[in-house]
């Protein structure tokens, strides 16, 4: 990733604007509550119909994406990212493609609406940048003529699937550099839920860490939010006062990056590279936008010439590691680069037994290893992590 | 906000809880100022909002270097809204909950319009540590009581303590509380009760938006949407608490950010009688309005049964226009 992606953002005319606010799906979906079920049932009805053609349906002239973002386009990170890879879509497409964005669509009722609307809308492809299940999964099901990729998706159906960023390698990398960087051995993580993306994160980091320094630990905050500047300060408050030398978040904004600069604290970040939060401590951030461009212009691209088909498992994409920041001494990157290349070589496995879970199970016997797509399913954390069960 | 690091778990608790609670402290004397000449202004979430993000546009876009200008302009903006809820509700006797519904809502979207294209850029002006008590105090109570910025020092001790005294130790604070009392007695003995209401509306709005401004100037050093995100509304719930007197506002202000800061410390601690405080988040961001609702039922319940608690009832003429015409 480098900078000059992120330095603003440069709307071609197709995406001008949103395609929807949030306001008018609201609008339009207000006709009433029981109009939507009414609705639903007919679009069920004519999502039957549709499906005789097949999912795939034929080659086509053009075709019409949508994007729908769980935050703002210029949040400085998570959908910041996505965004810029609708952008690379947009851009590879042309006048092949119409597409729009839907920013800030939260987890409640009016998001279904807002599928609903963006079926009717006669919209072929639909990307979400969030795991949105049962708010989409409906919609989904019903209107089979539409395809459906959703960001940590666990829908798999004839036209519905699910792509992760596979991030537990970058995890240990980054935590072989936090080992190396902070003297107690004791890194930081705020995080927002509980799910494989968090997992993965913690374990991957503290296993990494432990490669260096066995006595490392991960502590974990858990927000319940990935967009709350003000909580996320709240969590790297208590994690910093609590002595932790290496602060590392999945936020959606980069306060906690400021915050541990304030500190004098290493920090490395989810989302893309901001060396310029932290100039004096940054490390290095997960380049998640790394394959999204490419991903959603071949989506998008196998859409219009008929040849989509939804796989049945998680797509994973990769996510190395970003630059480093400018004060990172070479010992550490070098040491990082060594364990990268041990993990690219399979000499070395991110999960390999015997491994333990901070509840005390053995999770892996000796031998026993896990691969990404196993890692997307994680639902526990290595022992050593404490915060997160 | 700064960080050392703190070994005593409480102390670590209050050193978070401050700083989290300054904005609602800021809110609830803004609101108290004016509810005690009779104005009811339910717009906080907007006021606090629009107060953030002028801050905010003080320092990314015009380049302002002191966080004291950037929080003056915070405040002015704040105060213009205020002036313009004032005459609203007190030149056109407009109904002061429908107003200041309408500015909580309309400040929201106001903020968050101003505030695009500004998500997530850091405000590089900010408040810095102001130690008091240098070496009086060991590290961890010094670092949890006396080693903030100076608005949380503003907003704990000369505000509250300032307001009191004007309130209930000068002739001009019982000239206020008379217009929130009784205006027409008030307006009897020549105290303009129009005046009145809109200054100290306009007063109150300011220091309302001061909060928002503390929030990018010193709490998080970046603008990101929503930022009052329900703290307003705890604001209005900690004056009732409060029974109108500024000193206990800050208390039950602190109260919110102690509740607030509890899960998060707590997990980091590791508590483990507090273990999935992530878990009671809902419910803890509900206690400052149960709190507020045991404080309202309980002197009414002792009074039922024949037992007097000390007042903590709302100046008479809140939220009721004044009309000279019809006294």
């Amino acid at each position: 990733m480098n900078k000059n992606q992120t330095g603003g953002l440069h709307l071609p005319p197709s995406a001008s604007g949103p395609g929807y606010s949030r306001r008018d799906a609201l609008r339009l979906g207000a006709i009433g509550v029981g109009g939507l079920a009414i609705g639903g049932s007919l679009l069920a009805a004519c999502g039957s119909d549709d499906s005789s053609t097949g999912a795939s349906g034929g080659a086509k002239e053009s075709i019409k994406a949508h994007w729908v973002y769980i935050g703002p386009p210029d949040d400085q990170g998570w959908t910041q990212r996505h965004h810029e890879g609708y952008l690379a879509a947009v851009a590879a497409m042309g006048d092949k493609m119409v597409s729009g964005y839907t920013p800030n669509i939260g987890f409640d009722a009016g998001t279904t609406q807002l599928f609903q609307q963006l079926v009717d809308d006669k919209n072929d492809i639909i990307f979400m940048n969030t795991e949105y299940s049962g708010l989409m999964s409906e919609v989904a099901d019903a209107n089979l003529q539409v395809k459906w990729a959703e960001t940590n998706g666990h829908h798999f159906t004839e036209n519905c699937f699910g792509y992760y960023l596979a991030h537990e390698t970058t995890a240990y990398l980054l935590g072989v550099a936090a080992a190396h960087l902070a003297d107690n051995g004791r890194i930081g993580y705020i995080g927002a839920f509980p799910t494989a993306t968090a997992y993965n994160d913690v374990n991957g980091m503290l296993l990494g860490a432990r490669s260096v320094n066995p006595e490392a630990t991960v502590e974990t905050v858990m927000v319940s939010t990935f967009y709350d500047p003000q909580a996320a300060a709240q969590a790297s408050d208590a994690l910093l006062n609590n002595g932790v030398d290496f602060l590392f978040g999945v936020m959606d904004e980069p306060t906690f990056l400021n915050l541990a600069e304030e500190a004098g604290v290493w920090t490395g970040y989810w989302n893309g590279d901001f060396p310029e939060q932290a100039p004096n401590m940054y490390t290095a951030g997960f380049d998640i936008g790394h394959g999204l461009g490419p991903f959603y212009t071949q989506q998008c691209q196998a859409v219009l010439n008929g040849s989509w088909v939804a796989p049945s498992v998680a797509t994973l994409l990769d996510t190395p590691l970003g630059d480093w920041g400018p004060k990172v001494p070479q010992d550490v990157k070098d040491a990082v680069a060594a364990a990268d290349a041990a993990l690219k070589s399979g000499d070395l496995h991110v999960y390999e037994g015997p491994l333990m879970d901070n509840k005390g199970n053995q999770v892996l016997a000796a031998g026993e290893t896990i691969d990404s797509l196993g890692a997307y399913e994680i639902n526990w954390a290595v022992e050593g992590v404490s915060g997160l069960e | 906000m700064t960080f050392a690091l703190i070994e005593n778990g409480f102390l670590s608790l209050i050193s978070s809880a401050i700083p989290a609670s300054t904005v609602v402290v800021l809110a609830a004397l803004g609101c108290l100022v004016g509810e005690r000449v009779g104005v009811l202004n339910l717009g906080q979430e907007g006021l606090i909002g629009i107060g953030g993000v002028y801050a905010v546009i003080a320092v990314v876009t015009w380049g302002v270097g002191s966080p004291w200008v950037a929080l003056a302009i915070g405040m002015a903006a704040a105060g213009i809204a205020g002036l313009m809820f004032a005459v609203a509700v007190v030149v056109f006797r407009a109904s002061q909950v429908l107003v200041g519904l309408a500015l909580a809502l309309g400040g929201i979207g106001l903020s968050n319009q101003l505030g695009t294209n500004r998500n997530g850029v850091q405000v590089r002006t900010q408040f810095s540590e102001f130690s008091l008590g240098g070496s009086l105090v060991d590290g961890g109570v010094r670092e949890a009581l006396f080693a903030h910025d100076p608005m949380v020092y503003v907003a704990y001790v000369l505000l509250p303590l300032t307001l009191w005294f004007i309130l209930f130790r000068t002739r001009h604070g019982m000239n206020m509380r008379a217009v929130g009392e009784n205006p027409a007695a008030a307006d009897a003995v020549g105290v303009s009760v129009t005046w009145s209401r809109i200054g100290y509306s306009v007063l109150g709005a300011a220091i309302s938006g001061a909060g928002g401004a503390y929030m990018v100037l010193s709490f998080t050093p970046t603008w990101s949407p929503d930022i009052a995100r329900g703290r307003g509304w705890v604001a209005l719930a900690v004056v009732i608490f409060a029974g109108w007197r500024p000193v206990r506002a800050v208390f039950g202000a602190l109260l919110y950010g102690t509740m607030f800061s509890l899960g998060l410390t707590a997990q980091a601690r590791g508590w483990g009688f507090l273990f999935n405080a992530t878990d009671l988040a809902f419910f803890l961001s509900m206690l400052p309005f149960l709190v507020t609702l045991a404080a309202i039922l309980l002197p009414a319940g002792a009074a039922k049964i024949g037992k007097r608690v000390r007042s903590t009832a709302a100046p008479a003429a809140l939220a009721i226009p004044y009309s000279r015409e019809e006294r």
